[in-house]
């Protein structure tokens, strides 16, 4: 069903280039009319510099990535340390720029040889991320004056500035620390702040890399949260990439990245049901995924996937009601 | 603790001192340095030490965290005053002749005054700069004192971001050298005895990580930045205009006014001053 | 039970006499089971990292005493450099202790501090390199070229290099991916059951804790809320969300069906322990 998923996906990249005129390569932006906000081609990067630089321990290539996220998906990416999901993130922050391979986000082809400074800008206020670590990516040493900071960059007149900092704070429900200082936070309130100087950007899309690694199960709950209350009522296309497999089972769909490649695409359902490949690649399924496939591996025989708990007592209880 | 010293953080709030433009408190410190140094005598001394107070009463920061803060300059303070009590030869008759020593009242006066000097300096500076301004404030208002250089080429931006971001990463270095520390404790690692060169070398298993770890920080945090649109002064606006107020202007003027004051105090001729007065019922009347 | 840590009447007040004044641990009383894995669960600000820098002399209790193997560990303040050979620490993120050149000298840390001879370092240095699994050619790697995972394991090397009575863990999983998980866990579980030593981890997965721990402590407030085996710990679910913490989603499910009616007994709060409960159930119930 998973190669399925992905001829649709196939169908789809060729319908588009159908749909778009030759006019391509002029210089003008063309706003792309279909629900297409970030499109990848054959994206491929190697962390391989002229000095003979290759890929470090930790940090690892893509290869041949075709990815397409529409607009307000919420999408797990869900990958091993070293899978190169990180890179990916990167890449369409123009952060890093691809050894081979396109980017397209809104429409704009981002790979390509004139692209200015200030379309690299436009990327990066369209592109919000969020990283890993919550010390590392706060500049101010006052919490509104941080998430300011986007803004200020914009170069938005003042009174836009502080609306957008009281909204965003808001949002993440920090605005009772507005004058507080960064280093006194717990790692989930000043991820948080991290969220809403993103936020503060107006961003179409927010990628979450590795943002609730470091963070204790309370912060990672509210952090979260967030993701889906910004996807939800705020519209705003969330990717989160992760390791956590009960993250990525909230999520519309999940892309397995491996050894830089993606080689899994689907619902949370679809992905999970196939447990055993999931752990070849060094991950886990949620729990009511790994014992269904484990009684079944003994040839219990049960038909349908849990992702919740409820849902895997009731497909037991069928099979079992017959012992009671 | 390391993280209990108090010296040259920020202690947010809403009072009227922290409501000044910081370009205003940084001038008046440069006043307050001046001012400080033209104290020297009783009648100036008491005058300023009583402006202080109110300056603290004003800007709501708690008499403790005042306290804590002149504690790293304690040593200092006591070594000075030392000095100047035994080192300070007077007119009259010394108070203490005891062998080589002699104490005169001249001395141990001057050993007040310094140290009432240092510790004015200290708290009005840290009052009017690092309690009440938080460090971006500093830096933003040191931007724009500086900004005429901008026209011969200095790069005051980058330099008022890079101070910024010193700030703001010195307490997060402080937390880290803790853990870097207990972490090498608990391998069996000893600080404090031994020759000063083993205890210079008991610091690599320190300085090593901290300096490995500043990097990754500092390489995630351009990274951070960079993703945040960031590009130096291009187009930047900023959350917090610096505004001159009525506020900043009666300050300026009352500062100007304590300026003259203590100026016009200390020439007072000494015999006549107050602090005079004061010497000879504390030393000769008894 | 046979006890090697006991912490009695333990109270710790961070910054006493300051504005900041904070009481992190109140009257605890708790003993650990020699040569047994025990879990420290509890929510951040539950005091279980304070309990942690307790056990090995790092923090010294405003009341009460801390006994390793019936001894007063403050006995003689001077020696406590000792203690901390006897209980050792792995703190949270270990990695950012690691600072030779190469990843043997760093193992060789603790061992060297120790005042060892050249041939016990050596034996010691590739036997905990064993226990973690890093192999020959690493050791003599920079332990900044290695991946996160061997960085934390080499870590934990330089901790156990110290042949420790007591082996503590502060989230020695923090921010792995699963299978980093099961390599440091299963070759923690592995390091217990060869050296005999005892370990204490602390953990937020409760995952983990059912899967690798005989016992668990749990915290809550600045006391010791519940402490047991690890099966007493996890039958009580009610306990746990009562003070904001979950059992493994199994624990849950095998939960559920009993209460649906579907009697099951054994280890019911890890894959495999259901799994073998359903079989034989099914088993009970066609017989």
């Amino acid at each position: 069903m998973i190669s399925s998923y992905k001829k649709a996906h196939l169908s789809q990249i060729s319908y588009k280039y159908a749909a778009v005129p030759n006019g391509r390569k002029s210089k003008k932006t063309e706003k792309n009319m279909d629900n297409t906000l970030i499109r990848t081609e054959n994206l491929t990067f190697f962390y391989e510099g002229e000095d003979g630089f290759a890929d470090t321990a930790e940090q690892k290539g893509v290869k041949n990535i075709n990815l397409i996220v529409n607009r307000g998906e919420y999408v797990a990416i869900l990958g091993h340390n070293g899978s190169g999901k990180s890179t990916l993130a990167k890449l369409l922050n123009m952060i890093l720029s691809p050894t081979s391979g396109k980017i397209f986000i809104d429409g704009v082809d981002i790979t390509r040889e004139d692209f200015t400074e200030d379309g690299v800008f436009d990327v990066r206020r369209k592109v919000g991320m969020v990283f890993q670590n919550p010390d590392n990516q706060l500049v101010a040493t006052v919490v509104e004056e941080d998430v300011a900071f986007g803004p200020e960059n914009l170069g938005l007149p003042r009174e836009e500035i502080r609306r957008r900092v009281n909204s965003a704070l808001a949002k993440v429900k920090m605005t009772e620390y507005a004058r507080h200082a960064p280093h006194k936070l717990s790692g989930g309130q000043k991820q948080r702040v991290a969220i809403a100087g993103i936020i503060a950007m107006k961003p179409d899309v927010i990628i979450f890399d590795e943002s609730t690694a470091m963070l204790d199960p309370i912060g990672r709950r509210d952090v979260i949260d967030i993701m889906k209350e910004l996807n939800r009522n705020e519209k705003i296309t969330v990717i989160n990439i992760t390791h956590y497999m009960d993250e990525a089972a909230g999520a519309d769909r999940v892309v397995v990245i491996s050894e830089g490649e993606i080689v899994m695409d689907g619902t949370p359902r679809e992905v999970f049901s196939d447990v055993k490949r999931l752990h070849k690649m060094g991950l886990e399924a949620p729990q009511s995924s790994e014992l269904l496939t484990e009684l079944n591996s003994l040839g219990l025989g049960i038909q349908g996937e849990a992702l919740t708990c409820e849902e895997c007592v009731e497909l037991l209880l069928t099979k079992l009601d017959g012992h009671r | 603790m390391i993280s209990d010293i108090t010296l040259g953080q920020f202690f947010p709030g809403y009072s009227p001192l922290h409501k000044l433009d910081p370009r205003t408190k940084i001038i008046l410190a440069v006043l307050a340095i001046v001012t400080v140094f033209l104290a020297n005598n009783t009648a100036s001394f008491v005058f300023l030490t009583l402006i202080t107070l109110l300056l603290i009463s004003i800007s709501r920061i708690s008499l403790d965290v005042i306290i804590k803060g002149i504690k790293p300059i304690l040593f200092i303070l006591i070594f000075t005053s030392l000095l100047n009590i035994f080192m300070t030869e007077g007119r009259g008759e010394p108070l203490v002749d005891v062998w080589i020593i002699k104490i005169y009242t001249e001395g141990i006066v001057r050993a007040i005054f310094m140290a009432l000097r240092v510790t004015l300096l200290i708290v009005l500076t840290s009052m009017l700069l690092t309690y009440t301004t938080s460090p971006i404030a500093l830096t933003d208002g040191l931007e724009s004192l500086l900004s005429p250089l901008k026209r011969i080429g200095v790069p005051v931006h980058t330099f008022a971001m890079m101070m910024s971001i010193a700030l703001r990463f010195i307490p997060t270095l402080i937390e880290e050298t803790e853990k870097i520390m207990n972490a090498q404790k608990s391998r069996g690692a000893d600080f404090t005895s031994g020759s000063l060169i083993k205890r210079a070398r008991a610091l690599v298993p320190i300085l090593i990580p901290l300096i490995v770890s500043s990097f990754k920080r500092a390489e995630e945090l351009a990274t951070a930045m960079e993703s945040r649109c960031y590009r130096g002064d291009k187009n930047r606006t900023k959350l917090v205009k610096l505004e001159y107020r009525a506020r900043d202007l009666a300050f300026m003027a009352v500062s100007v006014l304590i300026l003259t004051a203590v100026a016009l105090l200390s020439t007072l001729p000494y015999s006549m001053s107050f602090s005079g007065l004061l010497l000879d019922i504390i030393f000769y009347k008894i | 039970m046979n006890e090697i840590l006991k912490l009695e009447n333990v109270s710790y007040i961070y910054g006493r006499g300051t504005p900041f004044e904070k009481l992190a641990l109140d009257n605890v009383t708790v003993s650990f089971e020699r040569g047994k894995i025990t879990g420290l669960i509890g929510h951040t600000g539950s005091g279980k990292s304070t309990l942690v820098n307790l056990l090995n002399g790092l923090y010294k209790p405003t009341e009460g005493r801390v006994f390793l193997d019936g001894e007063d560990i403050w006995t003689n303040p001077k020696e406590i450099h000792k203690i901390r050979y006897r209980v050792g620490l792995v703190m949270q993120y270990p990695e950012y202790q690691l600072f030779d050149e190469t990843v043997r000298e760093d193992i060789a840390f603790a061992p060297k501090n120790l005042g060892l001879s050249e041939d016990e370092i050596a034996e010691r240095v590739s036997e905990s390199a064993g226990f973690v699994g890093i192999g020959e050619d690493v050791l003599d790697k920079s332990p900044f070229d290695l991946s996160g995972g061997q960085k934390r394991r080499a870590a934990i090397a330089g901790i156990i290099a110290m042949r420790p009575e007591v082996l503590v863990l502060d989230e020695p999983a923090a921010g792995l991916d699963p299978r980093g998980r099961r390599e440091i866990l299963g070759g923690l579980r592995l390091y217990a059951e060869r050296s005999g030593a005892t370990v204490i981890l602390v953990s937020h997965s409760m995952e983990d804790m059912a899967h690798y721990c005989d016992n668990v402590v749990v915290m809550n407030s600045s006391r010791v809320y519940k402490s047991g085996t690890t099966a007493e710990i996890f039958s009580d679910p009610d306990a746990l969300s009562e003070v904001g913490l979950d059992v493994p989603a199994v624990a849950k499910i095998a939960r559920e069906l009993c209460r649906r009616g579907v009697n099951l007994t054994g280890t019911l709060y890890t894959v495999e322990g259901v799994r073998d409960a359903i079989i034989a159930y099914m088993k009970g119930g066609t017989a």
